[in-house]
C-alpha cells in the first residue's frame, strides 16, 4: 500500500495539481452530488425522527389501545377496563388540533388527559416551585373547568403567562381558557415539536362537545398478561370498539414517509450518478492521455495490479475531496431542503414539526461509503484498461486512440439488453413495499442508454459532417469528424448528458401528466363555490362535524341551489388507513364527475346513488388488490356491511385511498347522523365571498370553521401540489449542471489533448474565430448526441416513474402525457448548456502557443 | 569480460497479427550473453531490434521459445512477476528517454527504487550518488522538461542503475540527440560497462558504438545474419 501511495503523490496528485480548474469542477461535481444526496435524506430523515419522537411521546408506556372507528369510545367503559384483572393502568384520552385566537396561526395539539391515571403512561408534569404549588395546579385542572396548562415554548410565543386567559378555537366551539401552568421539558411536552396543550379529560369532552365519548383508552396490562387476556379484554368491549397495539398507525405512516424518502433518494442519487460519469470521464481521459506514462511505470516494474490501483486511487482521491468538500455544503442544503419536505410530508402523509436536522451517524457513514464506493466504481474500468497496457509501449514513441470504437457495437447490443430486460425487471412485485423492480430497471435504463452513446457518435462522425459542412463549412465538417474519431473521451461525456436529459424529460413527463390529471380531477371531482367544514378536519382525522344548526342554515338557504354534503370516517382494514367518504353522490353528479377507470359510468353512478355498492379509490384498489365485481366488508360502529364495487375512481388524496358510498345509505346503515362538511353551490347571480363574509359573521365566534372561496381552494391545492415538486425540480437542475460539467471538463481535456493539432490548423490558416467554432460546434454535437439518446431514455423513465414508481409507492397513476415543450426545453436548455460548458475549452484553444507547439517535442 | 551467462536465448520467437496478416519479429533466434559483457545489436528499422530487447528485458513474452535471464525462465512469468523481475534485474534506457513529466530529476531517477520498497531515505540518498555519477547534481530539483535532451538521457540512465540491475537494456540511446551529445552518453554507458562491470545490450544505428562493443550482432527480417 505504501508503494500506491507513493505512485499517487508522486504520479497522480502531481497531474491532478497541474490542472487545478479542471480538478476542481470534477470534485464539486462529486460534491454537489454527495451532499444533495445527503441533505435529501438528512431533511426526511428529520421529519421521520420528529413524527416518531412525536408519536412515542403520545403513546408513552401503553401497550395497547382501545379505539373506535368514526364514533368514539364511551367513556364508562375506562372504569370497566381499569378493573380488568389484566390491566394495570389505563388512561383516557381525547385530543384535538385546535387554534389560539386566529384561525391564522399554526395549531397545536390539546391533549385532554386525567392527571392521574396519566402518570403510568406519560411525562406530563408541570412546573412548580414547591409541592403545593404543584398540588395547586393538578387541583385547579381537575376542578376548573375550561383550564389548560402548555408547554413553555407554546406560552412564550404567544406572550402568555400563568393566570392569563385566552381564546381557544375548534370546530365545535370557543371558549376562553385559563393557563394554570407550565408544562415541564419532557415527555408529551416534546411532542408536535412543543406545540402542546394539557387539558382535564372533562373540560376536553365539554369543550369539544363529545359528553361521555373518548378518543382512546391506553392500557397498560401485567407482565403476565398473555394472549387469553386480551382475547377476554376484547370481549368486554363494545362492537365498535377494538383493542390495538398503538404502535400500529404510526408504522403505516412511517412506511408512507419511507417510501417517498426512497423516491427522493432516488431523484437525488441521480446527481451523484451524473457526478460518477464525471469521475469516469476525467479518469479514462487521464488514463489515456497518461498511458506512455504508464507504460514507463510499468517498464520500470510497477505492478499490473499497482496500476490498476493508482487509478482507482484518483477515483476514491474525486470521491473523498468530493464527499468532504460535500458535507458542509449537505448540512446548509438539508436546512434549506427541510421546510420543502417537512411541508410535503404534512400534505402528503401526516403532520409533522421538525425543528432542526438531526445529524444521524449512519446516514453520513452511508453518505461517504456511497460517494467514494461511486467513484470508485467511476474509475473501475479506466483502471483495468490501463493494467492491461503493455509496458512495451514504453519503447514506443506513438500514442494510441483506444479500440472502444472497435467495441461500440458490441456495447450498442449490450445495452439494448438491459433496457429491454428493464421492463420485465420493472414489473417485479414491490421488496418491503418499495418498488426495487422499478428503481433497479430506471439504472438498467440510465446505463444501457448510455452505451448507446458511442454507437450515436460513430454515426454523428459519418454522416454529420457532409451535412454540416454546408451549414457551419469546415469548421463543422472537422467538429463532427472529431466526435466520432474521438469516441473514447466524448462517449462519457455524452452518457452524463444522456442521464441527465432523460432525469429532465422523464420527470417532466411524469410531474406533467401528474398536474393535468390532478387538474382535471379538480375541476370535476372537487366541485363546488364554497367549501365549509369544521377547522382542521383533516389533521383531526375527521372526527369532528359541522354544528346542525351551521349545516342546517347551509341547506336551507335560499341562495344556495345545490350542497354536497358528506361524512368522512378514517377506518382501519388490512392494517392500513383508509378514507371512507360518504356524501350526496347525486349532487356531485350533477355538477362534475368521478374519473372512473373503467365501466359504463351512468350504470355505475346510479347504482352508487342508490346506494347499491360503493367505489373505491385507485389508491384503494392498487393497496387491497380488490375492483369492481369484488366484496368489500365495511365495519363501523358495530355494524358490518358487506358491499359490492362497483368502480375504480382516480383520486389523489393520500392516506391508502378512499372508498365511496351515498350518504343517505350511509346514514341508515350506520346510524352516524352528522354532516362533517359541505360543499356548496349558489344559485346564480349570488356571491360566494358574500355568502362567506356572511357565515362568518354568523358562526365565526362560536365554532372554528374553514370556509374556502372554491376557485381558491383548487388554487391552493395546485400551489400544494407545485410546492411538493419544488425539490423535484431542484435535483434536476442539479443533475443537468453536474452533466454540464462533465461536457465542460470533457472538451477542455479535448482540447489539451489536440493542442499541437490545433495550432498546426492555425498554422495553416485557420482563423482563432474558425477554432472557437469548431470547438462550439462539438460541444453542441455531443449535446445533440445526448439528447437524441436522452428523449427516448426519458420516456422510457416516464413510462417506470408513472405506471411503476407511483404505482408501487402511492398506489395511483395518471393519465399519461408528453408535452411536447419538454422535448423543446431540454433541448434548448442542453444546447445552452453544452455551448456555456465551450466557452472556456474554446478560449484556450485559441490561446495556443504556435511558435512552441511547432518547434516540436 | 565474465564467461557466467546472463541471458540464454534458445530459438526465440515473436510473432504478431499486422492487418490480420501474421508478421514474424523474431523468428526463432538463439542468443547468449556473459556477464559483464557489452553487447551492440544493429540492423535497419523493422528489423526486430527492439522486439529483441522487449523480450530480454521482460517487457514482453515470447511466441515460441526458451528464454532465461540471470537464471530465471521468462516464459514461465505472469504479468506481476515479471514487473518484480524488470523492477529487480533490468535497467532500461530509451530512446525517448522516458522520464515522468511531474517528477523532478531527483525523483525520477529515485523511483524504481522507491516502487521496490527501499526506505525513502536511502533511495533518495542513492539517486544522489547516481546523479553525481552523471554529473546532474545541479539538475536534482528540475523538472524533465527544463533539461536538455542529453541531462534526460543522462537521468534515463542514472535512473536505470539505481537498482543495481544485471542487465542494462538500451534501446536506440543516442537516437534523439545531436552527435557530440551522442557521444558523450556513449561514453557515460562504457564507463558503466568498462568500469562498473554492467552488462549492456544496446540496440543502435550509431557506428560510435562499434568500437566499444565486445560483440556486434546484426538483425534482418527477425533473424541474426
Amino acid at each position: 500500500m505504501q508503494r500506491i501511495a507513493r505512485l499517487l503523490r508522486y504520479f497522480s496528485l502531481r497531474h491532478l495539481l497541474q490542472d487545478p480548474w479542471r480538478t476542481a469542477i470534477v470534485i464539486f461535481g462529486v460534491a454537489v452530488g454527495a451532499s444533495v444526496f445527503l441533505s435529501v435524506r438528512l431533511a426526511v430523515d428529520a421529519s421521520v425522527d420528529a413524527f416518531t419522537r412525536s408519536m412515542d411521546h403520545l403513546i408513552g408506556k401503553a401497550d395497547y389501545a382501545v379505539r373506535a372507528e368514526g364514533t368514539g369510545v364511551p367513556d364508562g367503559l375506562f372504569a370497566v377496563l381499569s378493573s380488568h384483572p389484566a390491566v394495570a393502568h389505563a388512561a383516557p384520552v381525547l385530543s384535538a388540533y385546535v387554534r389560539f385566537q386566529d384561525l391564522d396561526q399554526e395549531p397545536f395539539l390539546l391533549l385532554g388527559i386525567d392527571p392521574i391515571a396519566e402518570r403510568a403512561f406519560r411525562e406530563t408534569r408541570w412546573v412548580a416551585k414547591d409541592r403545593a404549588e404543584a398540588w395547586e395546579t393538578l387541583v385547579g385542572l381537575l376542578t376548573r373547568p375550561f383550564t389548560l396548562i402548555t408547554t413553555q415554548g407554546l406560552a412564550r410565543s404567544w406572550g402568555l403567562k400563568r393566570g392569563d386567559e385566552v381564546l381557544v378555537m375548534h370546530g365545535h366551539n370557543i371558549a376562553r381558557f385559563e393557563l394554570l401552568g407550565l408544562l415541564d421539558e419532557e415527555g408529551a411536552a416534546l411532542s408536535e415539536g412543543g406545540n402542546v396543550a394539557v387539558c382535564d379529560i372533562a373540560t376536553a369532552q365539554e369543550f369539544l362537545k363529545r359528553p361521555g365519548m373518548l378518543e382512546r383508552i391506553d392500557l397498560m396490562l401485567w407482565p403476565r398478561a398473555g394472549a387469553a387476556d386480551t382475547a377476554s379484554i376484547q370481549k368486554i368491549l363494545p362492537p365498535s370498539c377494538k383493542l390495538v397495539r398503538p404502535h400500529e398507525g404510526k408504522e403505516a405512516s412511517l412506511s408512507l414517509i419511507r417510501a417517498y424518502r426512497m423516491n427522493l433518494s432516488v431523484l437525488s442519487f441521480v446527481s451523484l450518478f451524473v457526478g460518477m460519469f464525471l469521475v469516469f470521464s476525467v479518469v479514462s481521459i487521464n488514463a489515456a492521455r497518461r498511458r506512455q506514462e504508464t507504460a514507463i511505470l510499468l517498464s520500470l516494474g510497477t505492478e499490473p495490479t499497482q496500476a490498476f490501483l493508482l487509478f482507482l486511487g484518483e477515483g476514491l482521491v474525486f470521491g473523498l475531496a468530493g464527499w468532504v468538500i460535500g458535507f458542509p455544503l449537505s448540512l446548509f442544503l438539508a436546512d434549506r431542503f427541510l421546510r420543502i419536505v417537512c411541508a410535503t410530508i404534512t400534505t402528503l402523509f401526516v403532520r409533522v414539526n421538525v425543528e432542526a436536522i438531526i445529524l444521524s451517524p449512519q446516514e453520513i457513514i452511508a453518505s461517504f461509503v456511497i460517494t467514494l464506493s461511486v467513484s470508485v466504481m467511476a474509475a473501475f474500468v479506466p483502471a483495468r484498461e490501463t493494467a492491461r497496457i503493455p509496458p512495451q509501449e514504453a519503447l514506443s514513441s506513438e500514442t494510441f486512440e483506444r479500440s472502444r470504437r472497435l467495441k461500440a457495437p458490441t456495447l450498442a447490443l449490450a445495452g439494448a439488453a438491459l433496457i429491454g430486460l428493464s421492463f420485465p425487471v420493472s414489473w417485479l412485485p414491490p421488496v418491503f413495499d418499495m418498488p426495487a423492480g422499478g428503481y433497479t430497471a430506471i439504472f438498467m435504463i440510465f446505463v444501457g442508454f448510455s452505451m448507446l452513446a458511442p454507437g450515436v457518435l460513430i454515426l454523428f462522425g459519418r454522416y454529420l459532417p457532409g451535412i454540416v459542412a454546408k451549414i457551419f463549412g469546415q469548421p463543422g465538417r472537422l467538429a463532427a469528424g472529431y466526435l466520432g474519431g474521438a469516441v473514447s473521451r466524448t462517449a462519457v461525456a455524452v452518457g452524463a448528458l444522456i442521464t441527465a436529459i432523460a432525469l429532465f424529460i422523464g420527470v417532466s413527463i411524469m410531474v406533467s401528466s401528474f398536474r393535468n390529471t390532478m387538474n382535471t380531477w379538480l375541476e370535476q371531482n372537487v366541485v363546488g363555490d364554497l367549501f365549509v367544514r369544521p377547522d382542521a378536519c383533516d389533521i383531526n382525522q375527521y372526527r369532528d362535524w359541522l354544528a346542525p344548526e351551521v349545516a342546517h342554515y347551509l341547506l336551507h338557504h335560499d341562495l344556495i341551489e345545490d350542497a354536497y354534503v358528506y361524512n368522512r370516517t378514517i377506518m382501519e382494514k388490512d392494517k392500513g388507513p383508509f378514507l371512507l367518504e360518504a356524501g350526496r353522490i347525486e349532487s356531485l353528479w350533477r355538477h362534475g364527475r368521478f374519473l372512473l377507470m373503467g365501466g359504463d359510468e351512468t350504470d355505475i353512478m346510479e347504482k352508487l346513488i342508490q346506494g347499491k355498492g360503493v367505489g373505491i379509490s385507485e389508491v384503494y384498489a392498487s393497496r387491497t388488490g380488490l375492483g369492481p365485481g369484488d366484496r368489500l366488508d365495511l365495519s363501523l360502529g358495530g355494524v358490518h356491511r358487506g358491499w359490492e364495487i362497483l368502480g375504480v375512481f382516480r383520486d389523489y388524496r393520500t392516506g391508502g385511498g378512499v372508498v365511496f358510498m351515498d350518504l343517505r345509505t350511509f346514514q341508515e346503515i350506520y346510524k352516524k347522523p352528522h354532516v362533517e362538511g359541505a360543499n356548496l353551490f349558489v344559485k346564480a347571480g349570488a356571491s360566494p365571498h358574500t355568502m362567506r363574509a356572511d357565515l362568518m359573521k354568523l358562526f365565526g365566534d362560536k365554532y372554528a370553521l374553514s370556509i374556502t372561496i372554491g376557485d381558491d381552494l383548487r388554487r391552493d391545492i395546485m400551489k400544494v401540489f407545485d410546492d411538493t415538486f419544488s425539490i423535484t425540480y431542484v435535483l434536476m437542475g442539479i443533475a443537468l449542471l453536474v452533466a454540464a460539467l462533465g461536457v465542460a471538463t470533457t472538451l477542455s481535456l479535448l482540447i489539451r489533448e489536440r493542442r499541437r493539432q490545433l495550432g498546426l490548423m492555425m498554422a495553416v490558416g485557420a482563423t482563432v474565430g474558425q477554432i472557437r467554432r469548431m470547438v462550439v460546434l462539438e460541444a453542441l454535437f455531443m449535446g445533440m448526441a445526448g439528447h437524441i439518446v436522452g428523449i427516448w431514455c426519458g420516456l422510457v423513465l416516464s413510462y417506470f416513474l408513472i405506471f411503476v414508481i407511483n404505482k408501487q409507492s402511492f398506489g395511483w397513476t395518471f393519465v399519461y402525457q408528453m408535452p411536447p415543450w419538454t422535448v423543446v426545453a431540454s433541448f434548448v436548455l442542453i444546447l445552452l448548456a453544452a455551448a456555456l460548458a465551450a466557452i472556456p475549452p474554446a478560449r484556450a484553444a485559441a490561446r495556443v502557443n504556435l511558435a512552441e507547439l511547432l518547434k516540436g517535442e | 569480460m565474465k564467461t557466467d551467462k546472463i541471458v540464454i536465448a534458445k530459438d526465440l520467437s515473436r510473432r504478431f497479427l499486422l492487418g490480420g496478416q501474421p508478421v514474424k519479429a523474431i523468428d526463432k533466434v538463439s542468443l547468449e550473453v556473459g556477464a559483464g559483457e557489452f553487447l551492440v545489436l544493429k540492423g535497419k528499422s523493422g528489423s526486430g531490434k527492439s522486439t529483441l530487447l522487449s523480450l530480454i528485458g521482460g517487457l514482453d513474452r515470447p511466441s515460441a521459445g526458451t528464454l532465461e535471464v540471470s537464471g530465471i525462465d521468462l516464459s514461465g512469468l505472469g504479468p506481476t512477476q515479471l514487473a518484480r523481475f524488470r523492477r529487480e534485474h533490468m535497467g532500461f534506457v530509451f530512446q525517448t528517454f522516458n522520464l515522468l513529466p511531474t517528477l523532478s530529476v531527483l525523483e525520477n531517477v529515485a523511483l524504481p527504487a522507491l516502487l521496490a520498497d527501499t526506505h525513502p531515505e536511502n533511495a533518495f540518498e542513492k539517486a544522489w550518488q547516481l546523479l553525481r555519477l552523471a554529473e546532474l547534481e545541479e539538475r536534482a530539483s528540475h523538472k524533465p522538461s527544463e533539461i536538455s535532451g542529453g541531462e534526460m538521457q543522462r537521468t534515463a540512465i542514472a535512473r536505470a542503475l539505481i537498482n543495481d540491475p544485471t542487465l542494462i537494456i538500451a534501446d536506440e540511446p543516442t537516437g534523439n540527440l545531436d552527435s557530440k551529445t551522442g557521444g558523450r552518453i556513449l561514453g557515460f554507458i562504457k564507463d558503466l560497462n568498462r568500469s562498473m562491470g554492467r552488462t549492456v545490450v544496446m540496440a543502435t544505428h550509431s557506428s560510435d558504438a562499434d568500437a566499444m562493443a565486445h560483440r556486434i550482432l546484426r538483425l534482418q527480417d527477425g533473424r541474426f545474419t
